[in-house]
């Protein structure tokens, strides 16, 4: 695990930088050639970008949709883990809603955007409701899974030393299953996000998606552009974040 | 069998506990936000009855299976070369994870811009959706083939394609259908998330439409039943499919 | 019974319900004998034979169907602090260093920081893990993780200490150099030890006294006392002491014959 290795980790991350500096060449002389009023050259759009960290009205809408995004979440960390809990706990409430939840991310239910909208209004509250429902069953999945999972071995180890079920379970059976729980919070954030932005962006009532919206609608295409791109380079990084940490995570853990 | 049985039975429950519950709610809300399970199949049948309905139905069925087509196409390639190069798998990973975890509904202007507003960028929009799956379950389980099937293809002296076509395919199938059937959900959800935003045909638009002009319930939520059973029964086909691929394994897990 | 008992088992039997047959799947059939103070018993018989079973019972994490558990002279239930357990599969926590997993039971039970350091030092100074106490179980090898849980089990001083095929996962020469530490720090820290093991060879070099159980349902076949000379060693393979031994064990099993009986 060293001498040999190295170099080609090395040579991955070397390619990766230039895999990304091609695409962003390439993408640079197409927007160039495609020369349109509608088209933006790259140098403006990263330019824009750098702008737009400065633009009150940007970065007032991006504080809100992060305050939702991170509210929302809240909002299915805890109904994820009571529902994963309970799933782990029961086997009935296991067996009723396991298939459900997997079918669940299969059905387009963004379909049903224009039932909450009337329920609910041309307003924040179908946001929310988005953002909740595609995250909390990924939650609630992952952290039954873990649980579950969690190796016999190590509970006849808290067994024979006479562990209290309270014990048992902060002791051993959280800390056993913790990667899982973290493997439910990143997709839970993920899912939140994604539905978030898109919902906002959709409906446009608030937020990023709604002054991206605003741009597109308004023909203001280096704030479209630039704003896009800004949105989409911060998902990417914290998605990138979460899942190296996620491998790390399983690395430590995972001694079989 | 009795644990098919019980799952059928669960599964069972679990559809008419939501039917009551749907019932329920649609009692409690007024008549213009939600229409009630009956009300619904009715103007379902209503619709299904109607010619331009019809037409409509047909675009988005076209605009999906052609945009399928080309995810079948470019995510298989993709897939199987990112699994077998594991070089190349490693290079492309961070940007496939990444892109696949944003919001992609973000890039839809761009999408509209290049494509211009017609049937076009909605295929163009729902490939984009659907080759992440169908590359990353591929690459995943390509990447994770015995080395020892590949060392036999070796020595037995055969050529890629016969390698390729007895060894590898064989061997991989079940994810690869895994991931067509994941494919084709979110192929599905681009090109009707594309007309809900900006069409002037299709099942989106229709959403879309019925619900800005003074709110058809009953018609949105028609259209919506219609695209939830669509995909239960695409879904569960290809769920069959999985299934019989995997009679042989699950036999030899439970049958002795 | 033989004085000096700490562990008695009385006519242990142990039936497992099982959808197919109405009377149950015998695993255990009247198992009766003695674990002697400071002795180290070996427990050998064929796979399937109910001895991972039994061990469970003696440690109180599973009930008999009839007979039971005797701690000097008191039946046990329940997981007793007087007996400890090391398993077969891999049982060190990942998310503990080495020090922390060794520390597990006492910290459990409330012992105050520096004393648990003083005795988690004192064991890793016995299982020859110096060094290592700041690592996790992932940066070490299958052996020295096996040593931790060794460690885990005999800071707590139990009266017996139970081992169910604690080499399992282990090569040849890693069982042989382990299986001997273990013997040796047994007579070091006067423990009782009860082993489960399928490797007769191992049963014959390790023990004082070796108990041949049948195929299932598991029952005593007989009870070997194992008279090599001590210290035991890798020589002590090469006794003409240890191959009759050894043909003695293979025979017993022998005539059992080969497939399971399927009488209840």
């Amino acid at each position: 695990m060293n001498t040999e290795v190295a170099p080609l980790k090395k040579k991955i991350i070397a390619t990766q930088w230039l895999v990304l500096v091609v695409a962003a060449m390439a993408l640079g002389a197409l927007l160039h050639f495609f020369r349109q009023p509608v088209l933006i050259p790259l140098d403006q759009i990263v330019k824009g970008a750098w702008a737009l960290t400065v633009d009150k009205g940007f970065l007032q809408a991006f504080s809100a949709t992060m305050v939702l995004i991170l509210g929302t979440f809240v909002g299915s960390t805890l109904t994820g883990c009571l529902l994963g809990m309970g799933m782990w706990r029961r086997k009935g409430l296991r067996d009723a809603l396991a298939p459900l939840l997997q079918a669940y991310y299969a059905l387009p239910s963004f379909a049903l955007y224009p039932v909450f909208v009337g329920l609910l209004g041309m307003n924040v509250f179908p946001i929310i409701l988005t953002g909740w429902l595609f995250s909390f069953p990924a939650i609630a999945l992952n952290v039954a899974t873990g649980l579950l999972e969690v190796p016999e071995v190590y509970i006849k180890v808290g067994k024979s030393l006479a562990l209290s079920p309270r014990k048992l379970f902060f002791r051993i059976q959280l800390p056993a299953s913790l990667p899982h729980w973290f493997t439910g919070f990143k997709l839970g954030f993920c899912y939140c996000l994604i539905a978030i932005l898109a919902s906002e962006f959709i409906l446009s009532v608030s937020g990023v998606g709604r002054w991206l919206s605003d741009s597109f609608t308004g023909f203001e295409f280096q704030n479209l552009y630039a704003g896009i791109f800004v949105v989409l380079l911060l998902a990417a990084v914290i998605v990138l974040f979460l899942t190296w940490y996620e491998a790390r995570f399983y690395r430590r853990w995972s001694v079989r | 069998m009795s644990g098919w049985r019980r799952g059928m039975r669960t599964y069972g429950l679990v559809v008419v506990f939501f039917l009551a519950g749907w019932q329920a709610i649609s009692w409690i809300v007024p008549r213009f936000a939600l229409s009630s399970p009956w009300e619904t199949v009715q103007t379902l049948v209503y619709l299904l009855s109607q010619s331009w309905f019809h037409s409509h139905l047909s675009t988005t069925l076209h605009e999906t299976i052609t945009a399928y087509i080309f995810v079948i196409l470019t995510g298989l390639t993709v897939g199987v070369g990112l699994g077998l190069s594991r070089f190349w798998g490693e290079v492309a990973e961070p940007y496939i994870v990444s892109i696949y975890s944003l919001p992609k509904v973000l890039l839809y202007p761009l999408f509209l811009i290049i494509f211009t507003v017609g049937a076009a960028s909605k295929i163009a929009f729902g490939w984009f959706h659907g080759i992440f799956p169908l590359i990353i379950m591929t690459r995943n389980t390509v990447k994770n083939i015995n080395p020892v099937y590949l060392k036999i293809a070796h020595s037995l002296h055969l050529n890629f394609f016969q390698m390729f076509r007895e060894i590898l395919l064989p061997y991989a199938l079940p994810s690869i259908v895994t991931g067509l059937r994941l494919g084709f959900n979110l192929t599905l959800l681009g090109v009707v998330l594309g007309e809900l935003i900006a069409s002037s045909r299709g099942l989106g638009y229709l959403l879309a439409a019925r619900a800005a002009e003074g709110f058809i319930v009953e018609e949105v939520m028609a259209i919506v039943l219609f695209l939830f059973l669509f995909a239960l029964a695409i879904n569960g086909v290809f769920g069959l499919w999985e299934r019989s691929l995997t009679r042989g394994e699950r036999a030899a897990r439970y049958g002795k | 019974m033989p004085m000096g008992s700490v562990i008695e088992i009385r006519a242990l039997s142990k039936i497992y319900p099982t959808p197919e047959r109405p009377q149950g799947l015998k695993v255990l059939d009247d198992i009766t004998f003695g674990v002697e103070e400071g002795e180290f018993l070996t427990v050998v018989g064929p796979s399937g034979c109910g001895k991972t079973t039994l061990l469970e019972i003696m440690a109180g994490l599973r009930k008999p169907t009839s007979g039971g558990i005797y701690l000097d002279g008191r039946m046990i239930t329940d997981p007793d602090p007087a007996i400890g357990i090391v398993f077969q599969e891999e049982s060190t926590f990942p998310w503990l260093t080495v020090e922390e997993n060794i520390g597990f039971g006492l910290r459990m039970k409330g012992v105050g920081k520096d004393e648990r350091e003083r005795r988690v030092q004192e064991v890793i100074d016995l299982v020859e893990l110096p060094g290592f106490e700041k690592r996790y179980p992932f940066e070490l090898s299958g052996g020295m993780r096996q040593r931790v849980s060794l460690a885990r089990t005999i800071i707590m001083h139990p009266r017996v200490i139970l081992m169910d095929e604690p080499f399992g996962a282990l090569d040849e020469q890693t069982r042989l150099t382990l299986g001997l530490e273990i013997l040796r720090i047994a007579e070091r820290t006067q423990s009782t030890i009860a082993l489960i093991t399928h490797s007769i060879n191992e049963a014959v070099l390790l023990s004082d006294r070796i108990v041949v159980l049948t195929r299932r349902p598991g029952r005593v076949k007989s009870v070997i006392p194992s008279k090599l000379a001590k210290p035991r060693s890798v020589d002590t393979l090469s006794d003409a002491l240890f191959a009759k031994l050894v043909g003695q064990i293979w025979k017993d099993l022998r005539e059992e014959g080969y497939r399971e009986r399927d009488e209840y």
